[in-house]
């Protein structure tokens, strides 16, 4: 189920670059921030319940670009995040994995299940702006036996978390 | 020394609660449904029997003192957890974890033969729930939506393998097979 990346076949917003820092590239390292040791195990590696079927399907997993942000620059965003919450909660760090990695799930007839792409976020009143944000989606409407497999191969895919200093 | 699975849709949770309280007290002990194996048994009678599993007691509203193995108990128990969680555990428009998911992902469990591997019990910001196995690079997720539907997906060395069902009682024959791999 999981072959050789074949970027920009069906995920037309992968080829036009959204924000000044460019596309996506293949090898390119795009990370998740987290908050909730909920989904950390103790090994590092993450639970598939990091992974929302709503997101997957409707409103997109929030990703980064950390190679365009400074190790600094990415823990200020990630606490941003963590402040701008009616509850107190701190950002445990990131898991990454290559791009090419998220574009290489595809399904039974061999159709990606997800895009990735940039999604550059202007800022407002509460968060500052990123334009290494990132956005992974469903590449089409999904059905219930497609949210395992992609929770499940996106989790085989992040590596281990790695914790801010 | 037993606790209350509810495998059919309850009403609340604190229902649940006070019922697990009610047994508890009756039982006056709290040890999370715990039953250590049997050790006193005669020579005899021990030579006749096949060797039993441990296993741990919970009592279902339905079908009286249930038994799961021993192992289970663990999953079991976060599993049941889950339900405490409310609106924006999660961050901001998370929401709290559905009964009726957590219900059936435990009816799940009770009908997972023992020679599988422990899950771990997984929510997602959306209310559902997941079993989750891993070892290595290899993997399974079964999702359960609401109205007992659910879906899995297993990567084993023989492949993938997906399909959704609606839980009734039995596990799909594909997903248990790859589940015995992990």
């Amino acid at each position: 189920m999981t072959k050789e990346a074949q970027t920009n076949l069906c995920c037309s917003c992968e080829s036009v670059a959204l924000s000044e820092l460019g596309l996506i590239g293949a090898e390119e390292v795009v990370a998740r921030i987290l908050f909730n040791p909920q989904h950390i195990k103790a090994d590092g590696t993450v639970k598939s319940g990091l992974w929302s079927p709503t997101d997957i399907r409707k409103k997109g997993v929030s990703l980064v670009r950390p190679g365009h942000l400074s190790p600094e620059a990415l823990k200020a965003q990630a606490d941003a995040l963590a402040s701008n919450y009616h509850k107190p909660r701190t950002a445990e760090g990131v898991i990454e994995c290559k791009a090419e990695k998220v574009r290489a799930i595809f399904d039974d007839q061999g159709e990606r299940l997800l895009c990735l792409f940039d999604d550059p976020v202007k800022a407002t009143a509460a968060l500052p702006s990123n334009p290494a944000h990132a956005m992974a989606i469903a590449a089409r409407e999904v059905s219930d036996a497609d949210i395992p497999q992609i929770k499940t191969l996106l989790t085989l895919a992040f590596g281990p978390l790695r914790r801010f200093a | 020394m037993f606790e209350i699975v509810n495998l059919h849709p309850m009403p609340t949770t604190e229902v649940m609660v006070g019922l697990t309280t009610a047994l508890l007290a009756l039982n006056g002990s709290a040890t999370r449904g715990i039953v250590p194996p049997k050790k006193a048994e005669s020579p005899t009678t021990k030579a006749a029997l096949p060797p039993r599993e441990p296993t741990f007691s919970y009592f279902n509203i339905r079908h009286s003192f249930k038994k799961l193995p021993n192992a289970f108990a663990e999953p079991y128990r976060e599993m049941l957890a889950l339900k405490t969680f409310a609106d924006g555990w999660d961050g901001e428009g998370s929401k709290q974890i559905a009964n009726d998911s957590v219900n059936a992902a435990l009816a799940f469990l009770a009908l997972l033969p023992s020679d599988v591997p422990p899950p771990e019990a997984s929510a997602a910001s959306d209310g559902t729930v997941d079993w989750y196995w891993r070892k290595g690079s290899k993997a399974a997720t079964v999702t359960f939506y609401a109205d007992r539907k659910a879906a899995y997906f297993a990567l084993t060395d023989a492949g993938g393998v997906k399909d959704a069902f609606r839980l009734v009682d039995k596990i799909p024959a594909p997903l248990i097979e790859s589940l015995r791999q992990l």
